[in-house]
């Protein structure tokens, strides 16, 4: 065993009650071909899925499982508990349901074509996502226990949650963004740490989007996971189906959408949905990553009042962010937007017919989870409409980084704690230069934070999203000559760090020279004597 | 403690059905703590012939047990049990020898204490929990009281209190034994399972000492949640 980390097996059952309305032996054998997976027939026989289900898991033995089922066919959680039977990861289990998502909204062959993408979208998120820990589970006892009465207990209900890394948790540092963000306040600072007070998290994964330092994990939900399903829906190769648009929601909206179809009605057929924990976890990187993946149109089904963590804002302050972005691009603001059940037979819902990026090929690896290539990959989908734009609020999740020389010690304080490397270090011959990236800045301010000089500004930070900072790419933003020891000839100082002393000293400075300007701390006791 | 092994055992009454009466999930909770405890002795004939016979004996538990996130990780150790081919007691005995007394030592000082000094008031500590409970380390045993086995047994004990009170109506002993469990998962199994889990992970060659720890660690992790959730649940 050791460190060998084997790759998850797949596996997908489709439900013989959606033949012949869906072509299952065809869709089994597209799904053999472009995935190698094995994919079994269910019979139908009333009552049966069970004892099949089971007796199938225990001749393929998978780490993942993916069951198209037609409506109210089977439930989630006892799929999950089949699964979990067989040893199987308790978040390694996706029911599809095929009858709301693909034969109800259009032709066969339109349908089959939904499917397709369906099924091959959740089973690559399930296969990128890792196992998920005991950590990520919380129980929860719904029955309360009198003195008289000692009731059977419900103990069958449990909640995913996140985890967070506290060696990777950059709390120590001043980081709070997590803490500042969760709306139950189920984080809290314990002895200089973050710590998930997991009975009162909602599950909403708000704090895994924002977190710099990528300390918290949610499982199943990782932008590395989105990508993954992102990828197959959006594939050109994989399907005729255009134009195609993704639709974002939470288990609460899809449980809304599904009822809306059970109730005869329809929602455009290029609408894919991808469920989140919540819709207020999806962040700049996912909608603009989402439209260069080769989407049209980006929709988020909000569950409303149902929500739980009733976070709202947060929602709609991070679509709004992405509409202003698109704008200030020249590129429609309504590529991104919210929606509701209201009509979505009707303008709401109406798809963009062109893409944002043309898309010919498979989409580029990385497109959502490396921010390089988002930002590349925007600036050339937009660069015939507008080269030059700039969006500064508070919440955008990129920044500008300025020096001013003439109090910046060039201590390089900021370049060691900047979590995402878009401050950095380089040494040029006798000179050491800060460098900036935008593309890397998150925006999380502990570069101001920990700056010793940060009350006579040597550094500033602007929340903005700036698309000449972003073409420049790495930039030097401060340069210093480095000093270097008269007696061992080691750096040992930088130049402007000797002229910021020089100015908070004034006269006494000169006392201290040349001792302080031509020794490093090591000699100069010893060329004293 | 770890020579005693089965006591309260979950009643198969209600084996098909999905509710678990509070005196049924102690006991059950109590068995598994007993079978880790004793997984993680080492390994002798008499001791894989038991394992073996609970894990088949679980089976029957099966679509019971999976509707705990734990199951999982107990499902594989019991699917491993179950086969003649993959546990074997000669395997489990070398893989024993290599891992546990120097890569992975299954003492709680040895994660969580620095210094021999406060070892000795660790252990001391613990052995004062225990006496407060009303029990003491079996001088013949041959173990550390903060050896894996002796603190899943402690917790086995626990729990196996906490079935019977809840069958006798005694809910004083069910909340006393609930605020027990709490504490000492916390104190002690909570504050280093895990590690020990990652460590045998990566220097065990079987896969069954990784599966049983990761079955042990997704345990405590879920008792530490049950048990403040069934205190809260307990109305007084």
């Amino acid at each position: 065993m050791g460190n060998q980390v084997s790759k998850p097996r797949g596996l997908i059952l489709l439900s013989r009650q959606l033949d012949p309305a869906l072509n299952l032996e065809a869709l089994r054998s597209w799904l053999n071909t472009a995935y190698g997976v094995i994919t079994v027939i269910i019979p139908q026989k009333p009552g049966s899925f069970d004892s099949h289900l089971k007796q199938v898991l225990r001749s393929v033995r998978p780490d993942r499982l993916v069951i198209g089922i037609a409506r109210g066919e089977y439930e989630y959680r006892q799929a999950q508990k089949v699964a979990q039977e067989a040893g199987i990861d308790p978040l390694g289990v996706a029911l599809v349901d095929l009858e709301s998502h693909a034969l109800r909204l259009g032709s066969p062959s339109e349908a089959f074509e939904r499917a397709k993408l369906l099924l091959a979208g959740v089973l690559l998120r399930l296969l990128t996502s890792p196992n998920s820990q005991p950590e990520h589970f919380v129980v929860d006892v719904s029955l309360e226990v009198s003195r008289r009465q000692l009731l059977r207990l419900a103990v069958t209900k449990s909640r995913t949650v996140p985890t967070v890394d506290v060696q990777r948790c950059l709390a120590e540092l001043g980081c709070r963004r997590c803490l500042e963000v969760c709306p139950v306040t189920a984080l809290e600072l314990q002895d200089g740490t973050v710590s998930l007070n997991r009975t009162q998290c909602a599950g909403c994964a708000v704090c895994q989007s924002i977190c710099p330092a990528q300390a918290i994990t949610y499982p199943g939900a990782g932008l590395a996971e989105l990508e993954a399903q992102l990828r197959q829906l959006l594939n050109p190769k994989l399907s005729s189906l255009h134009p195609r648009g993704i639709l974002f929601l939470c288990e609460r909206g899809l449980l809304s959408l599904e009822s809306y179809v059970a109730s005869g009605h329809q929602y455009p057929l290029g609408w894919l949905p991808v469920v989140v924990p919540c819709v207020a976890m999806l962040g700049l990187e996912v909608y603009l990553g989402t439209l260069l993946l080769g989407a049209t149109t980006v929709g988020v089904l909000s569950c409303e009042s149902a929500c739980p963590a009733g976070e709202h804002s947060i929602e709609r302050e991070r679509i709004a962010m992405a509409q202003m972005i698109l704008e200030a691009a020249g590129a429609e603001a309504s590529r991104v937007r919210r929606l509701t059940l209201s009509d979505p037979l009707g303008s709401e819902w109406a798809l963009m017919d062109t893409q944002l990026a043309n898309q010919a090929d498979e989409p580029v690896s990385g497109t959502i989870t490396d921010r390089r290539l988002l930002v590349q990959g925007f600036l050339q989908a937009t660069a015939s409409r507008n080269a030059y734009w700039v969006v500064s609020h508070p919440q955008v999740p990129f920044g500008v980084v300025t020096i001013n020389p003439s109090t910046c010690t060039s201590c390089h304080t900021c370049t060691a704690v900047c979590p995402t490397g878009a401050l950095q270090t380089a040494k040029r011959g006798d000179k050491v230069a800060i460098t900036f990236e935008s593309a890397l800045c998150t925006a999380c301010g502990l570069c101001v934070a920990r700056c010793p000089e940060r009350a006579a500004g040597a550094l500033a930070l602007e929340a903005r999203v700036d698309a000449g900072w972003l073409a420049r790419g790495r930039q030097t933003i401060t340069e210093s000559r480095s000093l270097l020891c008269a007696n061992c000839g080691r750096a040992f100082a930088s130049a402007s760090l000797l002229q910021r002393l020089a100015i908070l000293l004034g006269e006494d400075y000169k006392r201290l020279a040349p001792a302080v300007t031509q020794y490093c701390p090591d000699c100069r006791g010893l060329v004293s004597y | 403690m770890p020579k005693r092994h089965a006591r309260v055992r979950p009643s198969t009454a209600h084996a098909s059905e999905e509710a678990w009466t509070p005196a049924d999930l102690a006991a059950l909770r109590a068995m598994l703590y007993r079978v880790a405890a004793v997984a993680f002795l080492s390994p002798e004939p008499a001791r894989l012939t038991w394992l073996r016979q609970i894990a088949k004996w679980c089976q029957q538990f099966g679509s019971r047990l999976a509707l705990f996130p734990f199951f999982c990780w107990w499902s594989r150790l019991f699917v491993l049990l179950r086969s003649d081919t993959e546990v074997t007691l000669a395997a489990l005995q070398e893989e024993y020898v290599q891992l546990f007394p120097s890569r992975c030592p299954l003492y709680e000082s040895w994660y969580l204490v620095q210094s021999g000094a406060q070892r000795a008031g660790h252990i001391l500590r613990l052995q004062e929990t225990y006496r407060q409970a009303g029990l003491a380390l079996d001088p013949t045993f041959g173990e550390s009281p903060d050896h894996l086995s002796v603190e899943l047994e402690f917790m086995a004990t626990l729990c196996s209190r906490e079935a019977e009170g809840w069958q006798g109506r005694e809910m004083e002993t069910v909340h006393y034994c609930l605020r027990q469990e709490r504490a000492f998962l916390t104190l002690h199994l909570g504050q280093w399972i895990r590690e020990l889990a990652r460590e045998i992970r990566a220097h065990c060659v079987e896969p069954f000492y990784a599966t049983l720890a990761e079955a042990s660690a997704a345990l405590v992790v879920h008792d530490q949640d049950l048990t403040r959730a069934l205190q809260h649940a307990v109305r007084w």
